[in-house]
């Protein structure tokens, strides 16, 4: 039997469904791996969070959006990198969101980026070719 | 992602099934807000049958327990998965809402003054 390939690209139009579709693909990618449920479930936020936080805030009209996703595998680690033509944006530059103590205390945003720092083993953003690159390392967790 | 609303007299259980994602979100949430909010009680929400939450589906849950709160009632979630557990850690959403094991130990928050 052959090994399964180790790298996935996939391109994301921003139709309602686009998210969906690329959590999909990536699941089906990933099942032969025998990674833990706390990997993939790590995996799939990162992909929610990020491909959502694009969506509503990199364009002003998201039909128009374009994201090329890659995941690969690395010995220790589950790799995605994100590409994407919308406004330049870095998440590294955004101040961590205090832990709200309170419900009274408690706003709706910020919640995305947190989930990602929390669950993602690394983080590196650039820009250039006016596209926002993005990636993020996931560990295989037990 | 599915929503069943049971009446228990007092309150209500709002039980979800699926997933907590932006697409199970965009498809329960005008009528799990509009649920939580006719109550007359505390609200107890049930995800035991929910795979996967991320951040749309923890604001859902807050916006609720908002509107909830300014009426002087209380929503209490039980049943997190493990792994939705360890989500709700992350974030200190115990902080924020009272979270339960089970729905025993959910009625018994629901019950406290």
């Amino acid at each position: 039997m052959s090994a399964p390939h180790e790298h996935l690209d996939i391109e994301l139009d921003g139709s309602h469904a686009g998210p969906e579709r690329v959590r999909r693909v990536v699941a089906d990618f990933l099942s032969p791996f025998g990674l833990s449920e706390r990997t993939l479930y790590s995996v799939e936020l990162v992909l929610e969070e990020w491909l959502t936080n694009t969506l509503r805030h990199g364009y002003d009209d998201p039909r128009e959006a374009r994201i090329g996703v890659h995941v690969w595998l690395e010995p220790d680690e589950v790799m995605l990198r994100f590409e994407d033509d919308g406004r330049e944006f870095d998440p590294l530059l955004e101040p961590p969101v205090a832990h709200a103590t309170s419900l009274a205390d408690a706003k709706p945003g910020g919640l995305g980026l947190k989930m990602i720092r929390r669950v993602a083993s690394r983080i590196s953003h650039e820009r250039y070719s006016e596209r926002n690159h993005l990636t993020v390392g996931v560990s295989k967790q037990h | 992602m599915e929503l069943t609303v049971e009446d228990l007299g007092h309150g209500c259980c709002l039980r979800l099934a699926g997933r907590l994602d932006s697409p199970g979100v965009d498809v329960v949430e005008t009528r799990f807000l509009a649920a939580a909010n006719q109550g007359r009680g505390a609200v107890l929400v049930d995800l035991s049958s929910v795979s996967f939450v991320s951040s749309m589906g923890i604001r859902m849950l807050i916006a609720a327990a908002k509107t909830l709160h300014a009426r002087n009632l209380r929503l209490v979630v039980f049943g997190a998965r493990p792994l939705v557990r360890e989500l709700f850690d992350t974030v200190a959403l115990d902080q924020i809402l009272p979270l339960a094991a089970d729905e025993s130990e959910a009625l018994q928050m629901a019950a406290r003054p």
